[in-house]
């Protein structure tokens, strides 16, 4: 699998092998003359380098090796700082003074196109489709997304009935499926607010691509333009699935309100981080039906289900998880433990609040101001009935309620 | 591309808590501490530390935010010097402020004493001298979230010469090249640093310094590697290293990330006096890491830290400055009994000036390609004349200040020196 470390070691061993090749073949340039016809600023340049070769012979000779690929890197490193240098200044001029003329050219066509936009959309107007068509359809298609992004409604089917008149979905499905990964980050999106169906296969194919952000945006290009939304992709991901990535889905289907599949599905999945969006998203979606299959999971290998799994059975208020809780509290690390224990402080059963009095027992001042911090009013004063009073227990008390305790 | 502000209101975003250390911070406490409480995010707290300040700071913020001394009970996880008082303002305004006031010990005592306090599981640990963009917690709680493989520990992020910049509310409303020579150079610097250099060692995992100016960490491994070490000056990189240690040796696959964004601005010092300073408190920071933590070198059990990283700081960080004054004096050795091969000497240091030029002159044209902070085509050539000139001027000063810092080191010294403000420029009137 292409991974972004993979791709990266292989642009380092490609960099330093063009760069061994490079010395060679300098070194071989500076110690043979050079042709005849040769223009003369290669001449300046041959000359300079091989007289700094020259003071150098003693050296060259005593310790060749060293030498022989000190000197042509040396040089290399000289011929790249000019050259960046030039075109450091080359860039900066372009992007001082060029650019300019490139942003008054673009600011043109941008009043140009919302304003036709905006008569298209008031009053359906025909001439304003003629003329968005002589605007170049990057700069339309931005107009028209950038708008749609931001109105509901009447309107918003409107741009997008232009949207398709313009023909901008075949310039952004072209795009969308682009060799350059940056055109598909781009569009991707584009087509997935406009429903063109067809990039749907762009987007499955980018799934699998080795950069998160352009994966993101293609897993969620494809999940939008999924006609049932039932995140078929995630079966056998080999990917994971990020928390920044299960982030921008969440936001996805409570901001144009798709409704959530049965997350249960993708329990069984082996790929951990799906089976923890899974857990997580039952959670958030209150699937409560759910709830007794959340159970095993506690005993996952995995540290990031194993915290969903229980937050997921507190905001589901499964009480006969209980006895699983407390098994899993002793073998837990702090920070699970403080997790467990509020799930204990919230369901509050029988059996909870024994286990909960017995653990006041324990030295652990973060644990036990865990503890009363879980509880409410009526329960903590039954918890402080039940258990012997230690040093600090009335600050700690007093500062519960009132959010002074750290 | 990125839309931060998901974020914003996503039940994903961790809580963070915002510890900014001061110390004799009058001038600019309060503008500072506008810039802290305007930052966005949904589930944050700012918690300043007044480290015993000499000056009026805690009376001003007293004054300006309405704060009330409160009880509060703290769970000591790591032991600070004794906290006089715990403050929380009257104003619900400013519900997520807490001052802690404390005896003076030191910035990282100061933030020892803040992870103490703080609520959250993430905390930024912050200087209060500078300024930090409002969008710099997204940005920095990003790694976070985004991490496939490896626990993100830390994250820092760019920080830029703030020095002549406008300052209105809390918010930088106008960026200006420094018209201080040395804050000049030091612009160039920092962007050489954190633009090439730092992005680097994050590409390769291998960082092992968080500025302190800004840094975004894991409580539970700090807590667990018993936080900020106060018997050094360079307590940023030092925890940083022990971080990572710990994270090694408790086979905790993980990842330190660096963002090349200018999320901080800080005011450099622009006296020699000053400057000097904090060369000095520098190398000697760097010499009690290396020193502390000597076992890293080359031992495989610590990864790329201990192969590449390590020695690479060990080399270019403490010994280049050593080898080039050395070098420096072989030169005048070898001139005055007349073995010098000038040819040779003038084509090598040709290379090197051109080379070293180059690097700079990179690192400002990826700051213009990228971020474009420098609105006027005067500002950016005046930046680039100071490539020129920083070999000649800047650089063997910061030679000699480290071999200073060597020496002071090796005489013991310990202490941070006085940083005198100016304060940030207040904006123009129209």
């Amino acid at each position: 699998m292409i991974t972004h470390r993979r791709m990266m070691f292989v642009v380092y061993l490609a960099t330093f092998v063009l760069l061994i090749a490079l010395m060679i073949r300098i070194d071989d340039w500076l110690t043979s003359p050079l042709v005849a016809d040769a223009p003369g600023w290669v001449v300046s340049v041959h000359s300079i380098c091989t007289q700094f070769i020259f003071q150098s012979v003693d050296l060259r000779q005593e310790s060749n090796m060293l030498f022989r690929f000190l000197f042509p890197l040396i040089i290399i490193m000289a011929i790249l700082s000019c050259i960046s240098i030039g075109l450091l200044l080359l860039v900066v001029v372009n992007m001082r003074l060029f650019s300019q003329l490139k942003i008054r050219r673009y600011n043109y066509y941008t009043n140009k196109a919302q304003k036709y936009i905006l008569q298209y959309i008031d009053n359906g107007n025909e001439v304003a489709v003629s003329e968005l068509k002589r605007i170049p359809p990057k700069i339309v298609t931005d107009q028209i997304i950038l708008l749609f992004n931001s109105i509901i409604g009447k309107k918003a089917l409107l741009l997008k009935k232009l949207f398709y008149e313009l023909n901008c979905h075949k310039f952004v499905l072209s795009r969308a499926g682009s060799f350059l990964w940056c055109n598909r980050l781009r569009y991707l999106p584009v087509a997935s607010a406009m429903q063109i169906t067809e990039a749907k296969e762009y987007a499955r194919k980018t799934i699998d691509c080795y950069m998160p952000l352009v994966r993101n945006e293609a897993e969620m290009a494809y999940f939008n333009l999924e006609g049932d939304h039932s995140m078929e992709f995630l079966r056998g991901f080999t990917r994971v699935l990020s928390e920044w990535h299960q982030l921008h889905f969440y936001n996805l289907m409570v901001r144009k309100s798709i409704p959530p599949p049965d997350f249960s599905t993708f329990f069984q999945e082996k790929n951990a981080s799906v089976v923890a969006f899974a857990l997580h998203m039952t959670r958030l979606f209150r699937q409560k039906e759910n709830g007794l299959l959340v159970i095993p999971y506690l005993q996952h290998k995995n540290e990031s289900v194993r915290k969903q799994a229980i937050l997921a059975l507190r905001d589901l208020e499964v009480k006969e998880a209980i006895p699983d809780l407390i098994d899993l509290y002793n073998r837990e690390e702090s920070r699970l433990k403080v997790e467990i224990i509020r799930v204990l402080g919230f369901l509050r059963t029988d059996d909870a609040m024994e286990f909960l009095i017995s653990e006041m027992a324990t030295t652990d001042v973060l644990i036990r101001i865990e503890i009363l911090r879980s509880l409410d009013y009526s329960h903590r004063s039954l918890l402080l009935n039940n258990i012997d009073n230690f040093e600090g227990l009335e600050e700690i008390v007093k500062h519960v309620s009132d959010n002074r305790i750290a | 591309m990125v839309d931060y502000s998901i974020l914003l209101s996503s039940p994903f975003a961790p809580g963070i808590s915002v510890l900014a250390p001061a110390f004799n911070e009058s001038k600019t406490i309060i503008d500072n501490i506008k810039a802290l409480l305007a930052i966005q995010y949904s589930n944050f707290e700012v918690i300043i530390i007044n480290d015993g300040s000499k000056d009026d700071s805690l009376e001003k913020v007293i004054r300006e935010y309405e704060l009330e001394k409160v009880d509060y009970v703290v769970n000591y996880r790591i032991s600070t010097k004794p906290v006089r008082g715990i403050y929380r303002s009257r104003n619900r305004a400013y519900h997520f402020l807490t001052v802690i006031d404390k005896e003076n010990g030191g910035k990282a005592d100061s933030l020892n004493a803040g992870i103490n306090i703080s609520r959250h599981d993430l905390f930024v640990a912050i200087d209060v001298d500078s300024v930090i963009i409002p969008d710099a917690l997204p940005k920095l709680v990003k790694p976070f979230l985004q991490t496939e493989h490896e626990r993100v520990i830390a994250t820092g992020g760019a920080v830029r010469v703030a020095n002549s910049c406008h300052l209105e509310n809390g918010h930088l409303i106008k960026i200006e090249v420094p018209k201080n020579i040395w804050a000049q150079f030091q612009v160039v610097e920092y962007a050489r640093a954190f633009l090439i250099g730092r992005i680097a060692w994050s590409k390769v995992n291998g960082l092992m310094l968080i500025s302190g100016a800004l840094g975004l960490f894991d409580k539970d491994i700090v807590i667990k590697c018993g936080g900020y070490n106060h018997n050094t000056v360079g307590e940023d990189m030092e925890l940083v290293v022990r971080m990572r240690k710990y994270a090694y040796e408790h086979k905790i696959p993980h990842r330190v990330e660096y963002i090349p964004d200018p999320l901080c601005w800080t005011e450099v010092p622009s006296s020699l006096k000053i400057l000097k300073r904090q060369r000095n408190r520098w190398t000697r920071g760097n010499m009690d890491t290396l020193y502390f933590h000597k076992d890293i070198f080359l031992n495989k059990k610590y990864g790329i830290m201990g192969l590449v990283s390590y020695p690479y700081y060990l080399l270019f960080e403490w010994l280049t400055p050593i080898l080039e004054a050395i070098g420096l004096f072989y030169i005048v050795y070898m001139i005055i009994i007349g073995q010098i091969n000038w040819p040779f000497l003038g084509l090598m240091s040709a290379f090197v000036y051109l080379f070293s030029v180059a690097l700079t002159c990179n690192a400002l044209l990826f700051e213009e390609i990228t971020f474009h902070r420098y609105d006027k085509m005067r500002q950016i050539l005046h930046l680039f004349i100071i490539p020129l000139l920083e070999p000649f001027i800047f650089h063997p000063l910061t030679v000699y200040w480290a071999i200073q810092g060597n020496i002071s080191y090796l005489k013991g010294e310990k202490g941070w020196g006085n940083m005198e403000r100016t304060g940030f420029a207040p904006a123009q009137k129209k």
